[in-house]
């Protein structure tokens, strides 16, 4: 009797594994996520009216703190900012010397984000927009990851600390070319030969390469470079300069290929 | 009274996505399932299926926790054969239990939160299920 229960619950055991294997191929976490978009706004709203009204009865010292916190990320942000725009000039001196036109090519707007998986850094984002599969998401000092999948005004974003995101980086004013991975909760960076190994506090940034992110945005900070012996390549670890994990609001980048209408072409 | 559960770790799934920034939480839809397979395993479908969903809402993978509960009903009654049914191995599968969270990078206070919110509804489901003598 009791080896016919245990039967009966491993086959139960069984169907329910060969079940998720086969649902695994489908998008269906990301489809769950993309459902609860509009019941995160509802779950929101008392909790920001009582945060809005607790401001009230704040000590003027937390807020200074805080206000000190905030300045000391805009000074962090701008510096960043300011590399951007230096390396920006620099392509646009470029694409001038090569004649590209429209390498950009992309369409930034702000977006509301609406959740974030709980772990302590999260590796995904629920955020109010309509947007297209890849389109690139960032915050003030960096890159935060892809739109994973976009449906009736919501979108779901992996972030670059998930397994599955690769960007290809370069330092600035090098000709190093690497690939930074998502480790969970931090970054591990890839194919960088020793002799070109950045230093820890280096920033990585965008290489453009393959077409996907645009180039010149931070995306990494360099937490710790080993020489692993008998290997050529350095094992370097890193965190993302954007931190995601307070931001209410981001940006995003849509290929501008993607918002343009279909142009229609005339066979000769 | 499986159907006000799922409700529940519905609003704490949410409660979860949305409030992620804004306050150190439990993770209160597997704290709910433990709490509810600890006081009586007999509730292992619902669990699992409710884990499942916990799995595809925040990680995109039922490849997370549900692993680790479908192994507690066979530890549960393994550890009841061999020792005798205590609170000592169920505590352990408790503990046992927070690893999966712990690899998907949760903080500590919030996994301590969760073993605290896990304990009550242990005891309470518990009691909805204990028979005057």
């Amino acid at each position: 009797m009791e080896q016919h229960k245990y039967g009966h619950y491993i086959l139960s055991l069984a169907v329910i594994v060969a079940v998720f294997f086969a649902l695994e191929r489908l998008p269906l976490g990301q489809q769950v996520s993309l459902s609860l978009g509009q019941m995160l706004v509802w779950v929101q709203a008392p909790v920001r009216w009582v945060d809005d009204a607790s401001l009230w009865f704040r000590r003027t010292s937390e807020i200074q703190t805080e206000l000190l916190h905030a300045r000391q990320g805009l000074v962090e942000s701008s510096s960043l900012t300011q590399q951007n725009q230096s390396l920006r000039e620099e392509n646009r001196a470029l694409r001038a010397l090569l004649h590209i036109t429209d390498i950009q090519g992309y369409q930034w707007r702000a977006v509301q984000v609406l959740g974030r998986s709980p772990e302590k850094k999260s590796q995904h984002l629920i955020v109010r927009t309509q947007a297209h599969e890849d389109d690139v998401v960032v915050a003030r000092t960096g890159l935060v990851g892809l739109v994973n999948q976009s449906r009736n005004g919501i979108a779901v974003v992996r972030t670059i600390l998930d397994g599955s995101q690769a960007v290809p980086v370069t330092l600035y004013n090098t000709q190093l070319a690497a690939l930074v991975r998502g480790q969970g909760s931090e970054l591990s960076v890839d194919f960088i030969p020793l002799n070109q190994a950045p230093k820890v506090g280096d920033v990585l940034q965008t290489s453009g390469a393959g077409g996907v992110f645009p180039p010149g945005i931070s995306v990494a900070k360099v937490t710790r470079v080993d020489e692993v012996p008998g290997r050529i390549f350095a094992h370097v670890e890193a965190v993302p300069t954007a931190h995601w994990q307070r931001e209410s609001w981001l940006a995003i980048a849509s290929h501008a290929s993607a918002l343009a209408p279909p142009i229609q072409q005339k066979i000769p | 009274m499986m159907y006000v559960f799922l409700l529940l770790s519905m609003l704490g799934l949410l409660l979860n996505l949305a409030l992620a920034d804004t306050w150190l939480q439990p993770d209160w839809a597997l704290a709910l399932w433990l709490g509810a397979l600890l006081a009586h395993r007999g509730y292992w479908p619902w669990v699992f299926g409710g884990v499942a969903l916990h799995d595809l809402v925040f990680y995109w993978s039922p490849w997370v926790c549900l692993p680790w509960m479908m192994v507690m009903p066979i530890l549960l009654i393994w550890s009841d054969a061999q020792a005798g049914p205590s609170l000592v191995q169920r505590l352990m599968l408790m503990v046992l239990m927070m690893v999966p969270l712990w690899l998907a990078h949760w903080q500590i206070p919030a996994l301590l939160l969760t073993m605290l919110l896990t304990l009550l509804i242990w005891y309470k489901v518990s009691q909805l299920h204990a028979q005057p003598a």
